[in-house]
């Protein structure tokens, strides 16, 4: 009995010793520490080393769009681990409200930027290169000697932001080349059948020209018969037909009145077909045709070659 | 009754729309001496593949242009953009004064009109203009695009590339070039020198200046503010941040002239039809990062079959590579002929070659292993042992 009640008081003693351990000294070792604290001023990031198509002139692509790559560099005191985002501008430099403008595939493009992996976090590493990527489409504005903006250029802009607030942009500029493009959307036209002598009166077939570039346009016509400088039209089974007796015009027009005869000579036409505001739509203008045959001297089946050419026209004269 | 004629019935019976492009449309080239000569890079676009196209160059400066590129051409399938170099080589005997000329890029489609006796082909065109200033004076004209400070390594010098547009026609540097280096905090100016340039960029270029500039910074990232000088004038001010490294960056010797080498395309040299080839270039750039990409025309025999090109991508200092790819449809020997298109700069051609031939073989009747064989063989043995076992047991006639 005595012995039970020894061994279990050396057992409580034990675990009051232990549990003692425990509580006490962690007090004992507050006593001997201090807590501290402090807060570091947010630094705001900062852009430099910017590259707008790898520092080249912008060309277009006709009727389609076209990727066009930008790089920056970003620095945050913070560490770069503290760069949250870079908002990308692409604009003509003299659009109204520059880079806050609206986005206008004719002025105005706006990229979210992709961060490259280039970031060691830690704190000592305070840099971090972003790519940004604008898809610009075929009639944004032309900035190069000649066009209507020659006086202008295109800028690239890049503002970095932490958590809490945007920080410095850098910028680089280039030009948009002009791009002088078109199709001729035709269908198959029948002028049915003319006797020698007959024309086709105030009956008209035309070509519609769509505008494809970034400017406006004129088109230059000429032709040939058989092969180019001949000075026919159309050279038929029997005979040939003279290059005049081909006619055209930009509006309809009565055969042998206002339209215009081919020539050897590639002729201007003031067309003023408009560049594009609106990707789903290609500005047009049809090209008006009339035909006339002499009174001798062809008989059979008749072939012939227009050649219609885009022409610049940046300030629609 | 006069006879009739079946005449002019139809304009253009095409099933596609017949399109063409130019950028850019001009070539103005200023203050251009006797004797010398300029090249500018022009895209055709917007051309229906298989159409033949025609270049037909008229005026006063007719002879002085020469282009790159046969002056009948047809277009490879699926060739959205077509680089034309142009070059206009001015006379050593022409007058001071301007000179005009046009160039009439004509598309026209190759299919001939079927069913129709009487017809008319209606031609695309546009046209590529020359303006042409010849003087015997000295134009100094020149803008400088970009300066670059590539990363470089602890006691390696600090390389710096000045890219300079020369639109005059006599060679130009700068007169001075001040590089500052502070803390990467921009609290203490760290060093600073005054450079001069040797070498300089000729007249109706585009090149670079490079500059070495010793240092014994430790590794880190530092500002550096450049400053460029024409006589006394700050022609272009920038700064940037500079990065010492501890290991040798990938980059050539900094004397060297800035340009993106091509050094080889490897083609697999047999293929089979229908086969997707991998054209891989192989690209060497000794300074700056630049955007590139790597076209390959593809001919058979003498025909031009396609044109393929590798996305555009930015390619740093050192080694890199490009790939393209090209599945052919026909059997015979085809040469490919490459370049790499930078910064409105065509690299000179490699010309690779690769045979196709055959059929592509369908892949064997893939055997099944003899181990598989083995168990399908064991399972078989182990179920009918089973299976007699089980008819013996239930079939037992019972003795009680």
């Amino acid at each position: 009995m005595k012995e039970n009640i020894k061994s279990i008081l050396m057992h409580a003693v034990l675990v009051l010793a232990v549990a003692g351990v425990v509580v006490v000294l962690p007090r004992l070792a507050d006593a001997a520490n201090s807590s501290t604290s402090a807060s570091v001023t947010n630094a705001a990031p900062v852009a430099s080393s910017p590259v707008l198509n790898g520092g080249s002139d912008i060309t277009l692509t006709s009727n389609t769009t076209k990727s066009i790559l930008t790089t920056i560099t970003i620095t945050d005191n913070n560490g770069c681990e503290d760069i949250s985002s870079v908002a990308g501008k692409l604009f003509r430099t003299t659009v109204t409200d520059g880079a806050g403008a609206a986005d206008n595939n004719r002025t105005h493009y706006t990229s979210t930027c992709v961060a490259n992996n280039d970031c060691t976090a830690g704190g000592s590493d305070l840099t971090k290169t972003f790519n940004c990527t604008f898809v610009m489409t075929w009639y944004a504005d032309a900035t190069d000697a000649g066009s209507a903006n020659a006086s202008t250029n295109w800028t690239f802009t890049a503002t970095p932001s932490d958590a809490s607030v945007s920080g410095t942009n850098a910028s680089a500029v280039q030009e948009v080349n002009t791009l002088t493009s078109m199709s001729l959307e035709t269908t198959s036209i029948a002028y049915g059948t003319l006797a020698l002598g007959g024309d086709t009166g105030a009956t008209n077939q035309n070509i519609t020209i769509a505008n494809h570039g970034n400017e406006n346009l004129d088109v230059s016509l000429t032709g040939y018969g058989s092969s180019s400088g001949d000075n026919k039209s159309m050279s038929c089974t029997i005979g040939k037909v003279e290059i005049n007796k081909l006619q055209y015009n930009s509006s309809s027009f009565t055969y042998g009145t206002s339209g215009v005869g081919l020539s050897n000579v590639t002729t201007e036409l003031d067309l003023d077909v408009a560049q594009g505001s609106d990707s789903t739509v290609r500005p047009s203008k049809p090209v008006y045709f009339g035909f006339g045959l002499p009174s001798t001297g062809v008989g059979g089946s008749c072939t012939g070659t227009v050649v219609i050419t885009a022409v610049s026209d940046p300030n629609t004269d | 009754m006069k006879p009739l004629v079946h005449a002019l019935v139809f304009l253009i019976v095409l099933s596609t729309v017949n399109a063409i492009g130019i950028s850019p449309p001009r070539i103005i080239a200023e203050g251009m001496n006797r004797g010398t000569q300029i090249e500018k890079l022009v895209f055709l676009s917007g051309v229906n593949s298989r159409d033949e196209v025609t270049i037909a160059v008229e005026g006063e400066v007719a002879s002085w242009v020469s282009v790159d590129r046969e002056l009948r051409f047809t277009v490879p399938d699926a060739t959205p953009e077509i680089p034309l170099v142009f070059r206009i080589a001015v006379p050593q005997d022409k007058p001071n004064g301007k000179y005009t000329g046009t160039a009439r890029l004509t598309s026209a489609s190759r299919t001939p009109l079927t069913g129709q006796q009487t017809s008319v082909s209606v031609v695309a065109g546009v046209t590529l203009s020359f303006d042409v200033e010849v003087t015997g004076e000295q134009v100094k004209a020149y803008k400088i695009t970009s300066v670059t400070l590539p990363p470089t390594s602890e006691q390696a010098p600090i390389t710096l590339i000045i890219t300079i547009d020369n639109t005059g026609n006599v060679a130009v540097k700068p007169s001075l070039v001040k590089l500052m280096i502070a803390d990467k905090f921009k609290q203490s100016l760290l060093s600073s020198a005054n450079l001069t340039a040797t070498n300089a960029v000729a007249g109706h270029t585009k090149g670079n200046i490079t500059l070495v500039v010793p240092q014994h910074l430790k590794p880190e990232e530092y500002w550096a503010r450049v400053e460029v000088y024409d006589g006394t004038t700050v022609k272009f001010s920038q700064e940037s941040v500079l990065e010492i490294t501890t290991t040798q960056p990938a980059q050539t010797t900094p004397q060297q002239p800035v340009q993106i080498l091509l050094k080889q395309v490897v083609v697999p040299p047999t293929v089979r039809t229908n086969d997707v080839i991998k054209l891989s270039a192989s690209l060497e750039n000794p300074a700056r990062p630049v955007s590139a990409k790597f076209l390959a025309e593809i001919y058979k025999g003498e025909r031009l079959v396609k044109v393929v090109e590798s996305p555009v991508e930015q390619i740093n200092t050192g080694h890199a590579n490009l790939t393209a790819y090209f599945t052919p449809t026909e059997d015979g020997a085809y040469t490919v002929k490459a370049y790499v298109l930078y910064e409105s700069v065509k690299t000179p051609l490699k010309e690779s070659s690769f045979v196709v031939g055959g059929i592509k073989k369908t892949p064997p009747v893939e055997k099944k292993s003899w181990w598989s064989k083995l168990l399908i063989l064991l399972v078989l043995i182990t179920a009918g042992y089973v299976a007699f076992h089980w008819w013996r047991k239930t079939h037992r006639r019972r003795i009680w």
